[in-house]
Formats: structure tokens, C-alpha cells, sequence
């Protein structure tokens, strides 16, 4: 079993979050108030004299947080089954994260593409991220929180198709500022990583909302060439890898919703990236898909993403020699984590 | 014959009607009044706690619930109604707060972590008014636009109320179906890969008796999360969902109740497959 940690143990428990030395929150929470990784004493906690299993005489053992896999924590499943790792990028306010909330908001629902879901090492992850766009959130429009986090985290899902193969998947969450970095400068692109060597599929997501921008879109379409040849030059980014380019918040676009001038510059975008990706990958895909489309667009919710995570699930895996850990030892200040957690508590290798 | 020992946990979030099932099954057993699968071997030495919660459960009046720090362990000696096995079996009667702050605080007693290791089932109960489907605010902002534009045709008057208070982030505000979902993937998880027998216990059956749908596709439309899970890993992780109302109906409706000669009578037990007034008949699957 696991860890036995006592009452007194209040460290924030979060892989490469430097808290507890220099009182800087990872998650980017005032003081680490609120912050899920840092645990805080609950209201006469200190006073009780109960007993039962969450309030013992003989120790905790502490859980897995149910929160985003660092490296680390990935590896244990890596190595136990066949899993698949999505990168998902693109610069801020994309829609990479509610890409990720839109797959769980549809599979919550029930089988989805033909996966019957199996488990999840991240369900409060992806709670949280479907949160702010939830009616108990209170907000008044549906919105995703950004994700703050400049080292990889990963969502999890556990899938079973109807011959009971069962695929892990992991979606990586990780801030748009990293690949905005990427972009302007060419040392981080080597830097970034193996996380993206091990992909099995890079997904780049274009912001609609600037492509529908006339000021803004051809800043948004250059940037977006400029990331897949910095990763591609940086050898970060393997030619064999399958990449798909998402035109995102394509409801932003739909013919019927915007003038001709946009229509033929949405398809100008997709013919360029047509043109690099042919020349420098061997299997490339430009779509469009609306995560999770405005009030009264035509589009449903969950537009053209089915397709794209059915693809994810079921593709054979490419031969790809490169070991999930190597980039794990590089990583900074990085310390056992409550992830391991899942280790201890054994995790199913079925 | 030497009684075998067994442990089933039982969780649930709180009010899912785990005590008054248990009341409902010492009534059942302890008194022999309706044919029952498992029956009493012999009383067991301890019996005050049974005998009060199953009083409250016989004048129709609540069951207190088990308050969070005075969590017990019910042991019952049991057996088959041909008597060709014996069981001396332990439920633990835990607060359903408790599993509210595992699933919070993300930490189990290492007792509670050894009867979790120790249980040869589980039985989770749920009551269907708990099991909220969170909703989208884009499906929100549908209906109320169709709600608007319903009240604008008839000519009346609307000032819709906007809501700008954000509510941050907790794990409490997790969904109802995340949290079942949470807690039993802990439970298997801290198995490692042994198998455990799973009953979901759909409590207070009543409330949803004439919507003529079966315990399992009940779970399937309400929780879908939690029913794929199941199904998934069902292989190793057999699981079967009932649908049980203890208290007969709602407590509303007390005088009705009192009128049974047999009190067991008032009890429902639903599954796929049948309808009986047998409590007793989750357990048996539950030891098979």
C-alpha cells in the first residue's frame, strides 16, 4: 500500500512546483491559496478526536490527487500498456484545453467514437477543466480556464472499443506560451523536449478567432508554419510523426457567418499547409472543428473532433525507439510525487 | 459447520441510504418473517446499534444517519437458506462525509485502506436524487433562450437574471457521477489486479418506480461515466446494479407503510431480472 503520512505533513505535493522553497505557485494560485496540489487544514481539523477512515489513529495513506500526470507518473502506463500520447498545441487561447473538456464532456455522456470508457487517472483533472463552461460554475458564459503550466502535464483516459482492446491515451496540457517560445526562438524548440519525439500525434491548433481577424489572421497562419518547421529543424519533431492541423472555433468561419474574403483565405491557409506538410511529413491532415461552437451557431457541439479522436484511439502505433523517462531526469526540481501514488496502489496491467 | 468470515465495504456519499438498508436487513433476517436466500445462523453477541436503527426502520420514522467519527463495523452470522454455508459476515456502517473528504482530501485511514484490501465486495450506494447531471452553460443558454422566446410569444414580460459570480474550482464541485466514478477506481486501484465483486445499490427505488426502466439502464442514462467504467471492466470486476427502496416509500406516506402485517413486505429489490421484497439477495451475489 501506500505512503503513511501524518496530520502534520502540509508540503505542496506537486512535481517541479518550488512552493515550499521560494513560495512560487506552479499553478499560478496567490500564496498557493486554493491550490489542489498544496494541501490546506480544513475547519477544527486540528480539535478532532473522531475515528474512522478519514480521520485515523494509526495514519493517512495518502491518494492519488486525480489531477494532470506529470512525466513521471505517464511512464508507469507507457510502460504497462500501449499508449497513446497526443501532443496537442498551439499558442494561447487556441483551444487545446477545450478541445480536451469537449472528448470528456462527450464520452461522460456515454460510448463515444465506439470507446466505451474504461478509466481515468485525471478525472478531477478533467472536471476542472470542464468546470467554467458548467452551469455550476456560476459564470455566465461557457469558458475554459487557461492553462498556466510551462512543463508537460498530461490528461489521462482509459478506452475500450467493442472487441475489448483496450487503449490508453494521454493529451498533454501545457501552456500556449511555451510554444509561443518555441516560435521566436530556436534554442527552445531543442529544449522542449522528448515528450513530442514520443508522439503519436502532433496536433496544431490554428485560432480561429484570429484567422477570422483581418488584422490578426496572417500573424495566426505564419505562426503556426513557423512552430512545425522550429520542431522540425530542432529534430523535435519527427517527419514519421502524424501531424494534424485544426482550424479551431470554426464556427467563427462557417460561410454563412463571414464574408467571401475569409472563406477564400480560410482556404488559401489550408492549401499552404497542405503544400509544407506534404513536402516534410509522410502523413499530414489539415481539418476544421468547433470544439465547443458559440450560442446559435449551425454547428454542433463537438464539431469534427469524433473523427480525430477515433483516429487517435485506433491508429497503429508508429515505431518510435525513444524512451518516455529520458526527459524525465532532465527536468528541474522534479521530486517524487502523490502520482506515484498510483504505482503504490498498484496500477492494473490487464 | 465453521462460519467462513467475510468483509463486505459499503460506501456511499451521504444520504445514499446505506443505514436504513442495513436496519432493513437485520428486520429481515433477525425476524425471519419473509422467506429470505440468507438467513440468520445465530445472534451475534453485539446487537444494540442493529436493534436501534432497525426500531426507527419499523415505526416508519428516518433512520438517523451514521454521523461522521461514530462509524461502526455491523458483524452478522448468516447462512444459506439450506444451510450449506455459513458466514459470519462485517459491513462497516461508515458516515457518508467520510467518503465526501477521501474524495476531497485525497487520503484513507491505513485501516480503512486494510479493510479495503481485506473486503472479498463492494457495495456502493447511490440515491438517484444525488446523481445531478452537471449541465453545460451553451445547453443552458439554449433552453433559456427557449424558455425567453416561449414568454416573449405569449406577450409576456421577462427580465432574465444573469449570474456573474464565478464559483472557483474545488474538488467538491466536481460531479456527482466523477465522484462515484473517483472513489470506486481508488478502491480497485488499491487491489492491485484482484478481482472484487461489485453491487451498486440504487437507493430509494420509490422515487423512480414508474419510470419503468431497469436498475441498469437507469445507471447507463444517469451515470453514464460510472456504467462504462463497469461494463469495462467487468471481466475481472463482475458488477451488478439494484434497485432497492428499504423503507417500502416515502416516509410521507408512513400510515401506508405501517399497515403491512409483515413489514419485510414493504421492501423492494429490483434487478434486471427480478422484483422481490428480498434484501438479502445483494449479498448472496455479492459471496458468490
Amino acid at each position: 500500500m501506500g505512503d503513511v503520512e501524518t496530520q502534520s505533513s502540509r508540503r505542496c505535493v506537486e512535481p517541479g512546483c518550488t512552493f515550499d522553497s521560494d513560495g512560487v505557485c506552479l499553478e499560478g494560485f496567490p500564496g498557493a491559496k486554493g491550490c489542489p496540489y498544496k494541501s490546506q487544514p480544513s475547519e477544527g481539523e486540528a480539535s478532532e478526536s473522531t475515528t474512522g477512515p478519514d480521520a485515523p489513529s494509526d495514519g493517512w495513506v495518502l491518494l492519488p490527487d486525480g489531477y494532470e500526470l506529470s512525466l513521471e507518473a505517464t511512464a508507469d502506463i507507457t510502460r504497462a500498456t500501449e499508449a497513446k500520447v497526443i501532443v496537442v498545441a498551439g499558442e494561447s487561447a487556441a483551444g487545446k484545453t477545450t478541445l480536451v473538456t469537449c472528448i470528456f464532456e462527450q464520452i461522460s455522456e456515454g460510448v463515444y467514437a465506439g470507446q466505451q470508457f474504461a478509466g481515468s487517472d485525471t478525472v478531477l483533472a478533467f472536471e476542472r477543466a470542464c468546470y467554467p463552461s458548467r452551469i455550476a460554475s456560476e459564470a455566465e458564459q461557457p469558458e475554459t480556464e487557461r492553462t498556466k503550466r510551462l512543463i508537460p502535464r498530461f490528461f489521462h483516459l482509459q478506452l475500450k472499443n467493442e472487441a475489448g482492446k483496450l487503449t490508453d491515451l494521454l493529451l498533454t496540457d501545457m501552456s500556449g506560451e511555451v510554444y509561443r517560445r518555441v516560435v521566436d526562438n530556436q534554442e527552445n524548440a531543442t529544449s522542449l523536449g522528448g515528450f513530442i519525439r514520443r508522439a503519436d500525434f502532433f496536433v496544431l491548433l490554428l485560432d480561429g478567432k484570429r484567422l477570422a481577424s483581418k488584422e490578426l489572421r496572417q500573424d495566426g497562419f505564419r505562426r503556426g508554419l513557423l512552430l512545425l518547421e522550429a520542431l522540425l529543424q530542432a529534430q523535435v519533431l519527427s517527419k514519421m510523426c502524424p501531424v494534424r492541423v485544426l482550424i479551431a472555433k470554426y464556427d467563427l468561419l462557417v460561410p454563412e457567418q463571414d464574408n467571401e474574403n475569409t472563406v477564400k483565405f480560410i482556404e488559401y491557409v489550408e492549401a499552404e499547409y497542405k503544400k509544407f506538410g506534404t513536402e516534410h511529413f509522410s502523413d499530414f491532415k489539415v481539418s476544421r472543428i468547433s470544439s465547443r461552437p458559440k450560442e446559435n451557431s449551425s454547428l454542433d457541439y463537438g464539431f469534427g473532433v469524433e473523427p480525430l479522436f477515433s483516429e487517435w484511439v485506433t491508429a497503429d502505433r508508429p515505431e518510435l525507439n525513444v524512451d518516455f523517462l529520458v526527459d524525465v531526469k532532465e527536468l528541474p526540481n522534479e521530486r517524487e510525487s502523490i502520482n506515484y501514488l498510483w504505482r503504490q496502489l498498484g496500477r492494473q496491467k490487464e | 459447520m465453521t462460519a467462513s468470515a467475510r468483509e463486505i465495504l459499503v460506501m456511499g456519499l451521504p444520504k445514499a441510504g446505506k443505514t436504513t438498508f442495513i436496519a432493513a436487513l437485520w428486520h429481515v433476517i433477525s425476524t425471519k418473517e419473509i422467506p429470505s436466500e440468507l438467513q440468520m445462523a445465530e445472534l451475534q453477541p453485539s446487537r444494540d446499534h442493529l436493534n436501534a436503527i432497525a426500531k426507527r426502520w419499523r415505526e416508519c420514522v428516518a433512520v438517523e444517519r451514521t454521523i461522521h467519527g461514530k462509524d461502526r463495523k455491523v458483524s452478522l452470522n448468516l447462512q444459506t437458506a439450506d444451510g450449506s454455508k455459513v458466514f459470519r459476515l462485517t459491513l462497516p456502517d461508515t458516515s457518508g462525509e467520510v467518503f465526501t473528504r477521501i474524495f476531497e482530501n485525497r487520503r484513507w485511514a491505513t485501516s480503512f485502506g486494510e479493510t479495503v484490501d481485506s473486503s472479498d465486495a463492494l457495495i456502493f450506494f447511490l440515491h438517484p436524487d444525488s446523481l445531478v447531471v452537471p449541465q453545460r452553460i451553451d445547453d443552458g443558454v439554449e433552453e433559456a433562450v427557449h424558455v425567453m422566446e416561449t414568454v416573449e410569444s405569449s406577450g409576456q414580460e421577462t427580465s432574465p437574471q444573469k449570474t456573474s459570480n464565478f464559483v472557483p474550482w474545488e474538488a467538491s464541485r466536481a460531479s456527482a457521477q466523477a465522484k462515484i466514478l473517483d472513489l470506486l477506481q481508488l478502491v480497485i486501484r488499491a487491489r492491485k489486479s484482484r478481482a472484487l465483486r461489485i453491487v451498486i445499490i440504487v437507493s430509494a427505488w420509490d422515487l423512480l418506480k414508474h419510470k419503468r426502466i431497469s436498475p441498469d439502464k437507469w445507471l447507463a442514462e444517469k451515470a453514464p461515466l460510472v456504467w462504462q467504467f463497469l461494463n469495462a471492466n467487468k471481466e475481472k470486476r463482475p458488477y451488478i446494479v439494484y434497485g432497492i427502496s428499504a423503507q417500502g416509500d416515502d416516509y410521507s406516506k408512513a400510515n401506508t407503510l405501517r399497515e403491512f402485517i409483515k413489514p419485510s413486505e414493504r421492501i423492494r429489490v429490483v434487478s434486471e431480472q427480478e422484483s422481490s421484497s428480498d434484501i438479502t439477495k445483494p449479498l448472496v451475489w455479492a459471496l458468490e
